[in-house]
């Protein structure tokens, strides 16, 4: 049983997507997450439900409302048009705002539950030890909370490399530019071909439990 | 100097406290959650009161008045937490240098805390002695303005804490630093500082030295507080510059040094401090009639329940001077009690 | 002691609502769904057996079959799924019949510009291998405009997608089937309707399930075959009269 180059790619594609997906999600959720731990601020309990939107929704309701967003007549999406003359609709760039999307809601969760699990004592140390509250984040709620935050990470890994239905309705099915591991084993399931289907399963199967195993081990490296 | 003012409102209770202090070391007394905690935090800008002015050593860390606020990380105060807070991905080394790197302070604080040899460890891997000493060295590397210690000794037994007593005495007076002292035990108070500030329910009800405190607590509840166990109603029927008598129940009359004003025909209680036994039958004591419930011997020392004017006392003498006492548990004997060590308390709370 | 007792009475319950001989049972594909409704009420008025309907994918439904899901009817939109469960000897071959036809139609968003294939920037379809995309790569092979288009096309697995995403103008033009833009016209604007002969015939096909209500269902079939073709109509469908 050999993969077809479409498969090929949608493997390459899947694990692009997921990883660029991941680092977006990290990048935004991180301080997201922070402020949602620490800090109080007027309508923060509003930012914690609408993030855990995606979660609640059905991905496909959740793609719908993308595709309004930034599609070619969406508010975002008309933007986009006037300044770089191409949309995301149809481009892996619609895959990459599907997953992290998706994914954005457990991370945050995850990682506001490890940085609220900090102590506060240590954070206060560190203040009145002369360190401004974006040094202590680094050197001290950072690696205290780190593998709270790597498990988020893993966790928003595996449903970005998962996704299926706000992809399809961001991304679209289009061989070799935004065919999806997912995309492709339900098309496969949807036209029979059980084979190709099976396949694609183990592949995606063998490569995030090794992803995941590899991130594991080196989050636990270096702590006492 | 230390002036301190501060008014908060808070979920369950109102704060409002307000005292200065030019002690070296000046203790906050408190049963928990009374505000002792809230009180260093604000100190030390990690908490911000609603109004007040907070002045040390002549730079204003807080005042509402002027709009004043310094962040924590420009006050420079010395905060040793009750739990140490150590970060616990850092070594020792690496958690007193967070701060600064002055390698010849850090010598000097490091040999003269004896923590040389845990400088590569991690917090995980010392004792909470060591834990604790590690805390001290990181608030004082960067000879703050006011070092503020949280029940530093409260997670430790007693012998550790008599060592500990007198090492952090010597390094304060070493660095002449400044310090405030949050505790629940007045014995810490009595052997550690020269000012004491009681408070209860976020509000301060007395101050002063800690001895003259102990002996002229302000209510019977203040007096339970620092320590006191034997109360006893009664009335005033002299009252001279020194001394002055009290009649209790069953015509029982103490007589009393008079530390605090007391007019006759007052009604007053006496608290009869447990060491006031351990005197000698010879001029300021009272001979008063007791009847013995129990007698326990526990070290050095002879605890007694007595009966004494209708009220039940604990009293405590050394077992040197037993001898002068026939002492029998279910019989009737004669104590002496020593003026200087029973108080008059004016009010209940 | 009460967890039996519970247990006893939810398995009556469920024993009760079975199936087996009280109801009739349409897997029905979800292209065909208001037809087969309006359809299957009509039948239990007639005969006053109660019918009950489960809507998908043509390919889930054979495959839950397949699997030993209860069922008496099976309504694909595909000759392919019908050909798998007779050969998983999940469908009394004999009973297969196609019973509908539709038509390939081309749809734009309402207010959209482009009329003509070889203008569009993004043409939505079904998926290669699926029988709405089969017929629309035919149709498109047949116009010649195929190799041109080609890298304008993206697929779907479901017909759904395709208008949402005509609809909110994503896709400039989509082929779906007549039978289903019917469902969408106050959404979608239709271009034109193309002609039969540029695509094989889109069929729809009943068979009966094996080791189900294979009386019920052959009545069902014949009371198929006695619908007006006005009925058909009404929903896109036009109506194939007993043969091939």
């Amino acid at each position: 049983m050999v993969l077809d180059p479409e498969a090929l790619f949608s493997i390459k594609l899947s694990l692009k997507v997921a990883t660029v997906s991941t680092i977006l999600v990290f990048l935004i959720g991180l301080p997201v997450a922070y402020a949602l731990a620490e800090k109080e601020f007027p309508m923060k309990n509003l930012l914690d439900a609408l993030i855990t939107l995606p979660l609640v929704f059905p991905p496909t309701v959740t793609g719908y409302l993308l595709l309004l967003l930034f599609g070619k007549n969406g508010f975002i999406g008309e933007i986009l048009y006037r300044f770089f003359k191409t949309g995301i609709v149809f481009t892996w760039y619609g895959a990459v705002v599907a997953s992290s999307v998706a994914a954005f809601p457990i991370f945050v969760k995850t990682a506001k539950s490890a940085i609220e699990a900090v102590e506060k004592n240590l954070i206060y140390a560190a203040f009145t030890l002369g360190k401004s509250e974006l040094e202590t984040f680094f050197r001290v709620v950072l690696p205290v909370a780190k593998r709270g935050i790597v498990a988020g990470l893993v966790l928003s890994f595996a449903r970005a490399i998962g996704e299926f239905g706000a992809t399809l309705m961001l991304a679209g099915n289009i061989p070799f530019k935004t065919n999806t591991i997912p995309i492709e084993i339900y098309s496969a399931v949807s036209d029979g071909n059980f084979e190709r289907a099976n396949l694609l399963t183990v592949v995606v199967a063998v490569l995030s439990l090794g992803i995941i195993f590899a991130v594991n081990r080196l989050s636990q490296r270096g702590t006492p | 100097m230390i002036v301190f003012k501060a008014e908060k409102e808070l979920k369950n209770f109102s704060y409002s406290v307000s005292f200065s202090s030019d002690s070296q070391i000046t203790a906050l007394f408190a049963p928990s959650g009374s505000g002792k905690t809230l009180t260093l935090q604000m100190i030390a800008g990690l908490q911000k009161p609603d109004s007040g002015e907070i002045e040390v050593n002549g730079k204003t860390f807080f005042s509402s008045e002027r709009g004043i606020n310094l962040p924590p990380q420009k006050r420079n105060v010395g905060y040793l937490f009750q739990d140490y807070a150590l970060f616990p991905h850092m070594t020792v080394k690496e958690n007193i240098l967070f701060a600064d790197r002055d390698e010849k302070l850090f010598k000097e604080i490091v040999e003269l805390l004896e923590i040389e040899n845990i400088l590569n460890k991690f917090p995980s891997q010392i004792s909470g002695g060591q834990k604790q000493r590690v805390a001290l060295a990181r608030a004082l590397i960067r000879r703050p303005e006011v070092l503020l210690l949280d029940e530093p000794f409260s997670a430790l037994h007693r012998e550790m804490r008599e060592n500990l007593y007198g090492e952090l005495l010597s390094i304060i007076k070493r660095f002449n630093q400044r310090a405030v002292l949050v505790t629940h035990d007045f014995e810490e108070v009595l052997r550690l500082s020269e000012k004491v500030v009681i408070l209860e329910n976020g509000r301060n009800v007395q101050e002063g030295e800690p001895e003259e405190v102990f002996l002229k607590p302000k209510t019977v509840k203040i007096a339970k507080l620092l320590g006191h166990r034997n109360f006893l109603r009664g009335k005033v029927v002299e009252s001279g510059e020194k001394f002055a008598v009290v009649e209790l129940k069953g015509k029982v009359k103490l007589k009393l040094r008079r530390r605090v004003p007391l007019n006759v025909g007052e009604e007053i209680t006496l608290s009869v401090l447990p060491m006031s036994a351990a005197s000698s039958p010879a001029g300021k004591s009272n001979r008063v009639e007791v009847f013995v419930k129990r007698i326990e011997k526990r070290g050095n020392f002879l605890y007694l329940k007595v009966e004494m004017a209708g009220e039940e006392v604990e009293l405590q003498l050394p077992v040197s001077l037993t001898p002068n006492y026939i002492l029998e548990e279910g019989k009737k004997t004669t104590l002496h009690l020593s003026a200087d060590q029973i108080c008059a308390i004016r009010e209940e709370e | 002691m009460v967890l039996r007792f519970y247990f006893t009475i939810l398995t009556l319950l469920f024993l009760s609502t079975a199936a087996y001989g009280k109801e009739l049972l349409i897997s029905a594909a979800m292209g065909t769904k208001e037809f087969v409704k309006t359809v299957g009420k009509e039948f239990q008025e007639k005969t006053g057996k109660r019918v009950v309907f489960n809507f998908s994918s043509s390919g889930r439904l054979i495959n839950q079959i397949v699997q030993g899901a209860p069922s008496d009817i099976y309504i694909s939109a595909s000759k392919f799924w019908v050909d798998y469960g007779v050969k998983r000897k999940a469908l009394d071959g004999k009973t297969v019949k196609p019973f509908a036809e539709t038509s390939l139609v081309l749809i734009a968003p309402k207010n959209g510009k482009v009329k003509e294939l070889t203008e569009a920037d993004r043409i939505a379809v079904g998926n290669r291998l699926a029988p709405v995309g089969k017929y629309a790569v035919q149709t498109l092979k047949s116009l010649g405009v195929y190799k041109k288009v080609k890298e304008k096309l993206v697929y779907s697995p479901n017909v759904r997608q395709i208008t949402v995403w005509v609809m909110t103008g994503n896709a400039d033009l989509g082929l779906i089937y007549y039978s289903d833009y019917l469902k969408f016209k106050d959404k979608v604007k239709l271009i034109k309707v193309f002609p039969d002969n540029l695509h094989a015939p889109i069929r729809f096909y009943v068979a009966c399930v094996k080791g189900g209500n294979e009386s019920e269902c052959r009545a069902f079939e014949k009371f198929l075959s006695t619908v007006p073709q006005s009925e058909y109509k009404k929903f896109g469908f036009k109506k194939v009269e007993n043969g091939s």
